[in-house]
């Protein structure tokens, strides 16, 4: 009994299936595979999404009794964000100078590590190895113990193990007796080596992926044509990665200002959870994500004239 | 002509010589906390300021690991992250390759919007939604369904708090909202627009069904990505203090307990006692993620070769 239920059952999916076209039914095939994002979405994201928006143009906070006041306060917190509160424009402003300073030093640095990386040598593998490996172990706590102690390290310069530095370096310099502004840009740059150098992992492995897809062909035929590895660096090498560039223009800022241990994001912090101003910390966050989006926007407008894809 | 070889032979010369230089330099930037930590936790605390100890301590000690693994209580803490990682990373690599290979082969009414919706969910920051979340968790019902259910049936489900929960994690993980799911998205539809459509073509021709050719056939050629996606996963989870301070406040995970240790026997500039026994705690927290990373690294690279991003 159950058996004919169920081919009569099919039977009649079989004739839906048949009367929906193939684009209909690759169609539903395409939100069905989507379907848990939708979902998710829709219950995790949109709601607390829209909740905290509403924060901002309210005063939220957890009574001490237990339970939650809620007043309307329309733009009070915008208000005291600007005026009452001298943290935030200066934590803002040098979250954005930081992100505009470090953003072309690591992708520059990674599209270069990452060439390198794809070039053949011994030992290739060995290396690819110890560069992916700041992706492992890359977290802000684990890094936060490493830069206190490689700080440590510098401050007992004239001790112990401090191998870590650029004094060294700064003193032969010194003694080249170049002028003193070229040798203090040498020095922030090797100071900083270390930071940038932890922050690339996943740049590196994106322009590494890129790299390996450019066809063997392209640089065949600009050899044929003459072009130095110079040229074919600029002329098929760079225009292949572009959409990569982008992405990865992307991904760093959004890694750096998002960054937990950076001033913004700890007065945020701070603000909601440690002094329990829930309108005032969404406020603050609020008005960093605009000024992202509209930053990530201008990035994809400009993008437009310099990004190359295949497919178009 | 001959000049011209000659002068290309040097450059090419040179370029290895400089390559090698750069290569051993960077490395060895990248090695250095590895080996420093390494170093500092073998010492004793008066070893740590011994101006005569700059790598190899004059005698090795063991205190330092047996009292990071007590304060941290790292079996309990670790169990507890291993649980949290090892399952959302399964659940994320499920979720993720489903709406990947459905933005990357399929085109529906919408399909552009849901993918900016996903972009979008990357760069919103946590901040942002946590604190409406947690109120969401406190008092959770199923969303949509419940809301549905009350206003047509008039049955009213209690709600369920889920903080302290497994399933704060579980349940994001689940439909690909979890730590990072929009990157994995991205991840995944990168590499399934890279494989030849030919291939799923003659198994669709064969009649197999949508879902039939995607774990037959996509998910076995996808499987280097598969990897590194597994892999980033757990270690954003085996990270992560921001969710678990937030969701997680009776159990401690692995990141919580190191940070609090760390936090006890002091850190920054002005700590020297404390350096042996923080960096054998950082050791102890990312030793199970260096193991992981020696045994699947081979894999793990050429899962990146073959992941074939083109933006």
């Amino acid at each position: 009994m159950e058996n004919a239920t169920e081919t009569k059952e099919m039977r009649v999916r079989k004739k839906k299936m048949r009367r929906m076209t193939e684009v209909q039914r690759r169609s539903r095939a395409g939100f069905l595979f989507v379907l848990p994002f939708t979902i998710g979405f829709l219950s995790f994201y949109l709601q607390p999404l829209l909740t905290s928006i509403g924060y901002t143009f309210r005063n939220v906070q957890p009574k001490k009794g237990g339970g939650v006041s809620d007043t309307w306060i329309g733009l009070g917190n915008y208000q005291w964000l600007f005026t009452d509160n001298a943290d935030y424009p200066k934590a803002l402003l040098n979250c954005f100078k930081d992100m505009l300073i470090n953003t072309p030093v690591i992708i520059i640095f990674s599209l270069f590590i990452a060439v390198i990386l794809n070039q053949k040598f011994r030992g290739r593998m060995f290396a690819r190895a110890i560069f992916f490996m700041p992706v492992i172990i890359s977290s802000g706590l684990v890094m936060g113990i490493m830069n206190g102690d490689t700080q440590m390290a510098e401050v007992q310069t004239d001790t112990s193990s401090a191998i870590f530095t650029a004094s060294g370096m700064v003193e032969i310099l010194e003694g080249m007796n170049l002028p003193e502004t070229i040798i203090s840009v040498f020095t922030s740059i090797v100071s900083q080596i270390f930071d940038t150098l932890w922050k690339c992992g996943i740049q590196i492995l994106l322009f590494l992926a890129a790299l390996q897809s450019v066809s063997p062909s392209l640089y065949e035929a600009a050899k044929i044509e003459g072009a130095s590895g110079w040229e074919s660096f600029w002329k098929v090498t760079f225009p292949n990665v572009t959409p990569i560039i982008l992405v990865n223009v992307i991904y760093t800022i959004i890694d750096t200002i998002t960054d937990s241990s950076n001033q913004l994001m700890s007065t945020i912090n701070s603000t909601a959870f440690d002094n329990l101003f829930y309108s005032r910390a969404s406020a603050m966050a609020w008005i960093f994500f605009v000024i992202l989006i509209a930053l990530i926007g201008v990035i994809f407008l400009i993008s437009r004239s310099f990004v190359v894809y295949q497919s178009k | 002509m001959n000049k011209r070889i000659f002068a290309t032979k040097i450059g090419g010369l040179l370029w290895k010589v400089l390559r090698f230089v750069i290569l051993v330099g960077l490395s060895y930037v990248i090695l250095y906390p590895v080996i420093y930590m390494v170093s500092m936790a073998l010492r004793s605390a008066d070893q740590t300021m011994d101006p005569s100890v700059v790598w190899v301590p004059k005698y090795v000690v063991a205190d330092n690991f047996i009292d990071a693994m007590q304060g941290m209580k790292m079996w309990k803490s670790m169990g507890t992250t291993l649980v949290i990682s090892l399952v959302s990373a399964m659940l994320q690599l499920v979720s993720c390759s489903l709406v990947g290979y459905g933005f990357a082969r399929f085109k529906f009414k919408g399909s552009g919007v849901l993918f900016t919706l996903c972009l979008l969910t990357l760069i919103v920051p946590a901040q942002c939604i946590t604190i409406p979340l947690y109120f969401q968790y406190q008092n959770f019902s199923i969303p949509v369904i419940a809301p549905l259910l009350e206003s047509i049936a008039g049955i009213t489900i209690p709600g369920i708090n889920l903080l302290d929960s497994w399933l704060v994690f579980w349940l994001q993980a689940m439909f690909g909202l979890g730590i990072r799911g929009g990157l994995y998205i991205y991840i995944f539809r990168q590499f399934f627009l890279n494989i030849p459509y030919e291939i799923e073509e003659a198994a669709l021709v064969d009649g197999a069904g949508y879902f039939k050719t995607f774990y037959r056939i996509m998910m076995p050629n996808a499987s280097g990505s598969y990897l590194t996606v597994f892999l980033f996963s757990i270690v954003w989870y085996w990270n992560d203090t921001f969710n678990s301070n937030m969701f997680i406040t009776r159990k401690s995970t692995f990141a919580k307990a190191l940070s609090s240790y760390v936090g006890k026997v002091g850190n920054g500039v002005n700590s020297y006692e404390g350096s042996p026994k923080r960096n054998a705690a950082c050791l102890l927290f990312i030793a199970p993620l260096l193991l992981m990373y020696m045994f699947l690294q081979k894999f793990f690279v050429q899962g990146v070769e073959r992941t074939g991003i083109v933006g």
